[in-house]
Parts: C-alpha cells; sequence; structure tokens
C-alpha cells in the first residue's frame, strides 16, 4: 500500500498544473458572473466542482482516504471520478433549464399569438368606424374595413 | 343545429402553400369564414400570404414549434371565440371537409370528448409492411394503456368537445402528439372514439412519419406513452 501510495503520488509539477487549471476556471465563473454574462443559477455547480476539486489536488491524504473508501486502487482516477459526477449534473442541469425555456417560450409565444390575434381585430374594427364615419359626414356607402 | 352548436375548424399548417387554398375552399363549403382557423406553422413558404387572400380567420407562430404548440394556439382560440367543440383537420388535404360532420356527431350527443376519424374502405393507403406492423403493435400497445382498441391513432383528423379543448389547451404533448393524446387523454378522463371516415390520399406534403423507420418511430413513440402515464399534470 505504502509503495503503491507512493507510485502515485502526485508530482508537484501535476499539482501545480491541475490546480491553476481549476483556480482559473473558478476565476473564468467569477468574471463572467461579474460581467453578467453567466447567471449565478447557471455558474453555482461549476463553482462547486472547482471547490471541490482543489483539495482532491493538493491534499494528497485525502484523495488516499477518498479512494481507499471507494475502493479505487489509482488515487488520480478519484480527481477524474469527481470531475466527471460534475460534468453529468452540469449537463443534466443544462437539459432541466433548456426544457423550463422551452415551456416558457412556448408560453410567451401563445400570448403573442393571442395579443397578435386582438390587436388584428382592434385594427379591423376602428378601420370599420372610421369608414362608417367617414360614410356618415359623405354620404358613401359604407365599406367594410379589412 | 342551433347556431352555437357550430365548431371551430383548426387547420395546423407548416409550408403548405400548395395545398392549404383548396383546403380552405373545401372547408368554406360547410363552415363560415369566422369558424375556419388556420394556424401556421412558422411557414417559410407562401402559406401565410395564401390563407391571408382568403376570409378566414388566421394565426401565424414566429417560428416552427410542432402540432402540439399549434394546436394549444387553436384551442387557446376556441376558448377566447367561446366555441363548443372543434375539428382537427389537417392543412395537407387528405382530410375532406364533408366528412366532418361524423366526427362531430358523437361529440355533439356527448357520447365522446374526442372523436378520431380514421381511414375506411378503399381510402385506406397501401403502406409498406413495416408501418402496418408498427401501427397494429402502437394500436395493441394503446389497448394495454387504454383498454380500448384505437383503429388508427396516428390520425389528425379529430373532434373535441369543449371538455377536452379546454385541458388540452393547458397540455397537450410535444413529441408525438397523436398517440400520446390518446394516451393523455384516457388520463385526463376524456371518453375517446374512432370513426370511419373517408380521406384522400396525401398529396403535396410528406408525413412526418415517413422520415423515421417505422419500427424506431414505434418504440419512441411507446416509450414517451410509458413516460406520459408517469407524468404529473
Amino acid at each position: 500500500m505504502e509503495q503503491a501510495a507512493n507510485l502515485t503520488e502526485l508530482l508537484v509539477r501535476q499539482k501545480i498544473i491541475a490546480a491553476v487549471f481549476i483556480v482559473l476556471i473558478f476565476l473564468l465563473t467569477i468574471e463572467f458572473i461579474r460581467r453578467r454574462a453567466l447567471k449565478e443559477r447557471y455558474a453555482l455547480l461549476w463553482l462547486a466542482a472547482s471547490v471541490v476539486l482543489i483539495p482532491l489536488v493538493l491534499w494528497y491524504e485525502l484523495l488516499l482516504k477518498i479512494s481507499k473508501v471507494l475502493g479505487i486502487a489509482y488515487p488520480p482516477a478519484t480527481i477524474l471520478l469527481t470531475a466527471i459526477i460534475f460534468i453529468i449534473l452540469i449537463l443534466f442541469h443544462f437539459s432541466v433549464a433548456l426544457s423550463k425555456t422551452r415551456r416558457h417560450e412556448e408560453k410567451l409565444l401563445l400570448r403573442i399569438v393571442e395579443q397578435d390575434e386582438r390587436l388584428d381585430a382592434l385594427e379591423r374594427e376602428i378601420a370599420r368606424l372610421r369608414g362608417s364615419d367617414s360614410a356618415a359626414t359623405d354620404g358613401a356607402p359604407e365599406s367594410r374595413g379589412g | 343545429m342551433s347556431e352555437r352548436d357550430r365548431p371551430l375548424y383548426i387547420v395546423p399548417a407548416y409550408n403548405e402553400g400548395a395545398n392549404i387554398a383548396a383546403v380552405i375552399a373545401d372547408l368554406l363549403t360547410v363552415a363560415a369564414p369566422t369558424e375556419i382557423l388556420v394556424v401556421s406553422d412558422g411557414s417559410t413558404d407562401d402559406t401565410a400570404a395564401v390563407v391571408r387572400r382568403t376570409p378566414v380567420a388566421f394565426l401565424e407562430l414566429p417560428f416552427n414549434n410542432g402540432v402540439a404548440t399549434v394546436l394549444k394556439a387553436g384551442f387557446g382560440y376556441a376558448l377566447r371565440h367561446d366555441f363548443p367543440c372543434a375539428v382537427q383537420f389537417d392543412g395537407d388535404g387528405q382530410h375532406i371537409a364533408a366528412e366532418a360532420k361524423k366526427i362531430l356527431a358523437p361529440v355533439r350527443a356527448d357520447k365522446c370528448d374526442i372523436a378520431v376519424g380514421y381511414r375506411f374502405g378503399k381510402s385506406r393507403i397501401v403502406s409498406s409492411k413495416a408501418r402496418v406492423l408498427g401501427r397494429m403493435l402502437i394500436s395493441g400497445f394503446l389497448i394495454l394503456l387504454t383498454r380500448q382498441y384505437h383503429a388508427d391513432p396516428t390520425s389528425g383528423f379529430r373532434a373535441y368537445s369543449r371538455r377536452a379543448i379546454e385541458r388540452f389547451a393547458r397540455d397537450f404533448p410535444e413529441e408525438f402528439p397523436e398517440v400520446e393524446s390518446i394516451v393523455l387523454a384516457k388520463k385526463f378522463g376524456l371518453r375517446l372514439r374512432g370513426e370511419p371516415v373517408t380521406m384522400r390520399p396525401r398529396r403535396g406534403g410528406k408525413s412526418s412519419i415517413k422520415f423515421f423507420g417505422s419500427i424506431y418511430y414505434m418504440i419512441k413513440v411507446t416509450l414517451a406513452s410509458l413516460i406520459m402515464m408517469l407524468r404529473r399534470y
């Protein structure tokens, strides 16, 4: 076990690369929220992923313990697994959000169609009234609006 | 028949510029212009222009959505204008206006909430074996789900009662509207019934079902219907 741990202990270089990458994702997410290019509700999982992955990368004892609990012989795989789980969660979250957007889109669309129709009817009615007005003053035959 | 018994004819049309004028002319033989509503599903051809030259009511969806949204728009219109029943009538010319009374009769007599017209006699089209098998399987599956035999669950020639209109204006299945709506009707406690009608062979536009393999279509319909049974409304 001891030997296996030594063999798979993350190199400092690997740690730095992974940590820098995760911190970049974290900062990028924050920056996008700040610029309002990303809504908080869609960013939470990205932030959570960064926050969970950082200790796993930097704190080898923790990674070992979790790997042991999960029965994963090769500890770096735990990091990969965690990342994959977050990716699945984020994707699922997107699917749900997309469905909700579609529902709202349809509702708005039906409302627009209804208002289009009402507007059309109103315009026809106004045209008809104007028509009959001028018909009354001009003595012209009543025209049907349209 | 009193004035208030008159249905709204809802005509879903997607790029039916070639057929829609004939369909409207056919409908005008049985209905007044105010009783005909064409709903264009974001057509990109001249459907809108053709319909606007006729006296019938017209709604245009700003982009393509599918039959479910079209029907919701139509049902909403029927409710706003206080129609007691509605007929769904395809814009591609395969349905015959004079046949509508056959599906309307049981709805008006309050024998059912939805009457589905199915092809009957000589108007039956020659289908591929896979299609026939697919339809048989869907029918069998629907018997299991609804304890009722449906001769042609994919038919889009239907009459709806006021109750059905009210319910379906809020929820109408999106993926496979024809088949799923039968399952949904059962779930909503709406009474369904099939009526034999004469139909023309398809002309102009193509059936959307043609694009999928029939069996693949059937599997998807089955899955969607099962999920529908589990859904909360």
